[in-house]
């Protein structure tokens, strides 16, 4: 790396402070934004992340940013990467969203439909703890919904 | 829309399982707002977010709740065949709020040329296990493969029947499998030619 290197301090919303190459950051385009106006001090406040997200996202971009590191590796990185409880994808989900990131909310929001997929109604509100608010006849009437509309 | 979702699972909270949840989040909150200056009272009409009563599950796996409505559109977006999102729809009245009911249309288009054009080919192939149809267009196939020039002649259970001159032969396309034909003469020449059966059958 040349000596020109600019490291930005990101810091999260429970006060951790991640000091990070610019050229890894700037993946974030809301970062690269903010660098590109300008507008960066010292520190870059990220209010909608907090410490335990920015760490699986650091470990996300530097894998992504190797050089000359095999596709074939960074699939399998993908596929271990989002092996994680729910509520930690939703962090990362809405982190991505925040920092822009849209390589990795595209993985991630894929990572959840794979999750959806091939379950049943019932088994995809057990997966994500929702409410079946439906009675049996809105139901009914969201199966027969699917018609071919010829216009 | 989302205030009035929270709103209705607001209502099923009684004070009593307010006062509970106050205590179990009190500590979570002050960190997570501790510029807000919010009395507890206001913030929890804010973030809503749990515990419908102490039955319930644990709050941060509940998708509805945790993630913003666009974002759960987004996911709908991903669930390409058919079946995924009818069940996606049949999840919640929210998720049917979110995701707009299949409508399926012709589109007939009135100006386009009815020829067939060799240099515009899709392959059509539908997987038997979730009877997805995929489109691909064969055109970088033919170029990368070095089956420039050649016709296309026939299609059947994944096979193609291709003539380039006189040379004819049987393509695979997702195997890469070729089986040459004897060449053919002037004497049967014709412009449409079909087989019957897959050839490896």
């Amino acid at each position: 790396m040349s000596s020109s290197t600019k490291f930005l301090t990101l810091k999260t919303n429970d006060k951790e402070e991640f000091v990070l190459d610019e050229a890894i950051a700037i993946r974030s385009q809301t970062i690269k934004n903010m660098v590109e106006d300008d507008c960066v001090s010292n520190v870059i406040p990220l209010p909608n992340v907090d410490s335990k997200t920015m760490i699986k996202v650091i470990e996300y971009w530097k894998k992504h940013s190797e050089e000359g590191i095999s596709k074939d590796k960074l699939m399998d990185f993908d596929k271990a990467f989002v092996k994680v409880d729910q509520s930690i994808l939703y962090a990362l989900i809405l982190a991505a969203n925040f920092l822009n990131d849209a390589e990795m909310l595209d993985m991630i929001c894929q990572e959840v439909a794979n999750r959806i997929k091939g379950k049943t109604p019932e088994e995809i509100r057990k997966e994500f703890n929702i409410e079946n608010d439906f009675t049996p006849e809105e139901e009914e009437e969201i199966r027969n919904e699917n018609v071919w509309a010829f216009e | 829309m989302e205030t009035n979702y929270y709103s209705s699972m607001l209502s099923v909270r009684d004070e009593e399982s307010d006062k509970k949840y106050l205590s179990s989040i009190t500590s979570k909150q002050q960190i997570q707002h501790n510029t807000s200056t919010n009395t507890r009272s206001d913030k929890l009409k804010k973030r809503p977010s749990c515990i419908i009563d102490s039955k319930c599950v644990p709050v941060d796996r509940n998708i509805c709740i945790h993630l913003p409505q666009d974002l759960q559109r987004e996911i709908s977006r991903y669930l390409i065949s058919q079946e995924a999102y009818m069940n996606f729809r049949l999840v919640c009245k929210l998720w049917r709020s979110i995701a707009p009911p299949l409508h399926w249309n012709v589109v007939v288009d009135d100006h386009a040329t009815p020829s067939y054009n060799q240099d515009s080919v899709w392959l059509l192939s539908l997987n038997q296990n979730d009877g997805l149809c995929t489109f691909s267009n064969f055109n970088g196939y033919m170029i990368n493969n070095d089956l420039v020039g050649c016709e296309i002649r026939y299609a059947k259970d994944g096979w193609l029947l291709v003539s380039k001159g006189k040379s004819l032969f049987l393509l695979e396309p997702s195997g890469k499998q070729i089986i040459h034909l004897p060449q053919k003469t002037d004497e049967y020449f014709c412009d449409i030619m079909s087989f019957s059966a897959s050839p490896t059958n």
